[in-house]
């Protein structure tokens, strides 16, 4: 659903631009090939690794690992978060299976939002786009953050 | 041929190669590991052209002054709601919200600002709220949501004072406004 409307959008706004400018709009297409040809490599090898990593670590397996409750199973959960870096979709459903294998909510509070915000497999891919100083920063603040949140639920809730 | 290509190819075939020798020992993971792989190029596939040609027409026409007076080091609390707002407006992975933060940058956007942008982009997302709250419960969800907030503003400002100094000795935007 999503896709094809941004791919509805992409084609009316190139056909709005060609009409009313056609150097710009071909200056636009040149520009999004030559960045989408840069993007391509490192995005070929993420996704590989993290269909690696999900085929090769099953969900059951991880659900293991955390039924025990308590400080071991938050760090873990948000160690894993901060590994993999997925979409919000494919991250709360997760998060469901988790609690129902006996995650605690006060983990998987900080497991979305170093799941969704921190990503040691994109790091090259953020590096790449705004450097290995603004790389490292944002990450490592976005982890204090999903920690201190996951703090606050488990006092909250 | 174009370099870029070229390494594009070397990936796959790098990665061709792994997964063959992979399913010498473990047959069912690699072909799992593989059908990950290929579902997965098939939706970045799907969102990300699309997003690049958008982006690319946003650079041409769109001046820098507009993204500066919306975004820039004057932009205040209200340049902090349009980098929310862009940021929990738009669906698809993280990744490809950093092509979108590079242009914001180039055409004037302070850091604190594309911070919050790359942030909301990844975990507040308005129409997920329902999804959250769907999986575990709508306290929780309204709970995080309360929490992430101000946490990725203070981020963003965080980040900026870290990185690039000169912008933040200027008055805070809640100062300002």
């Amino acid at each position: 659903m999503f896709p094809l409307f941004l791919l509805l959008a992409a084609i009316g706004g190139i056909a709005v631009s060609w009409f009313l400018d056609r150097g710009r709009t071909r200056a636009a297409l040149s520009l999004a090939a030559r960045s989408g040809l840069g993007l391509l490599p490192p995005l070929l090898a993420l996704v590989a690794l993290v269909g690696l990593t999900i085929s090769a670590v099953p969900a059951s397996a991880i659900g293991e690992l955390f039924q025990a409750h308590g400080t071991v199973g938050f760090f873990l959960l948000a160690g894993l978060g901060a590994l993999l870096t997925v979409p919000a979709p494919i991250a709360y459903p997760l998060a469901g299976s988790l609690h129902e294998m006996g995650a605690s909510l006060a983990a998987l509070a900080s497991f979305i939002t170093t799941l969704t915000m921190v990503g040691i497999l994109t790091a090259p891919l953020e590096i790449k786009s705004f450097g290995r100083r603004f790389t490292m920063i944002r990450q490592s603040l976005s982890l204090l953050l999903a920690l201190l949140i996951g703090a606050f639920m488990g006092v909250l809730l | 041929m174009n370099p870029k290509i070229r390494s594009s190819i070397l990936v796959t075939t790098a990665i061709l190669l792994i997964h063959l020798l992979l399913w010498i020992p473990f047959p069912g993971l690699a072909v799992q590991s593989a059908g990950q792989w290929f579902s997965g190029i098939a939706q970045v596939l799907a969102i990300v052209p699309s997003v690049l040609i958008l982006i690319g027409l946003f650079d041409v026409w769109v001046p820098k002054e507009v993204v500066e007076r919306g975004l820039g080091p004057a932009s205040g609390l209200r340049g902090v709601g349009l980098a929310l707002l862009l940021g929990t407006g738009s669906a698809g992975p993280l990744y490809a919200a950093f092509p979108i933060g590079i242009s914001l940058r180039e055409k004037g956007a302070r850091t604190a600002n594309i911070v919050i942008f790359l942030g909301a982009w990844a975990t507040i997302k308005i129409p997920m709220l329902m999804m959250e709250s769907a999986f575990l419960g709508t306290r929780f969800a309204m709970l995080r949501l309360a929490l992430t907030l101000p946490g990725i503003i203070a981020c963003g400002f965080a980040m900026e004072f870290l990185l690039d100094p000169g912008t933040s000795r200027e008055p805070l935007p809640l100062v300002r406004a």
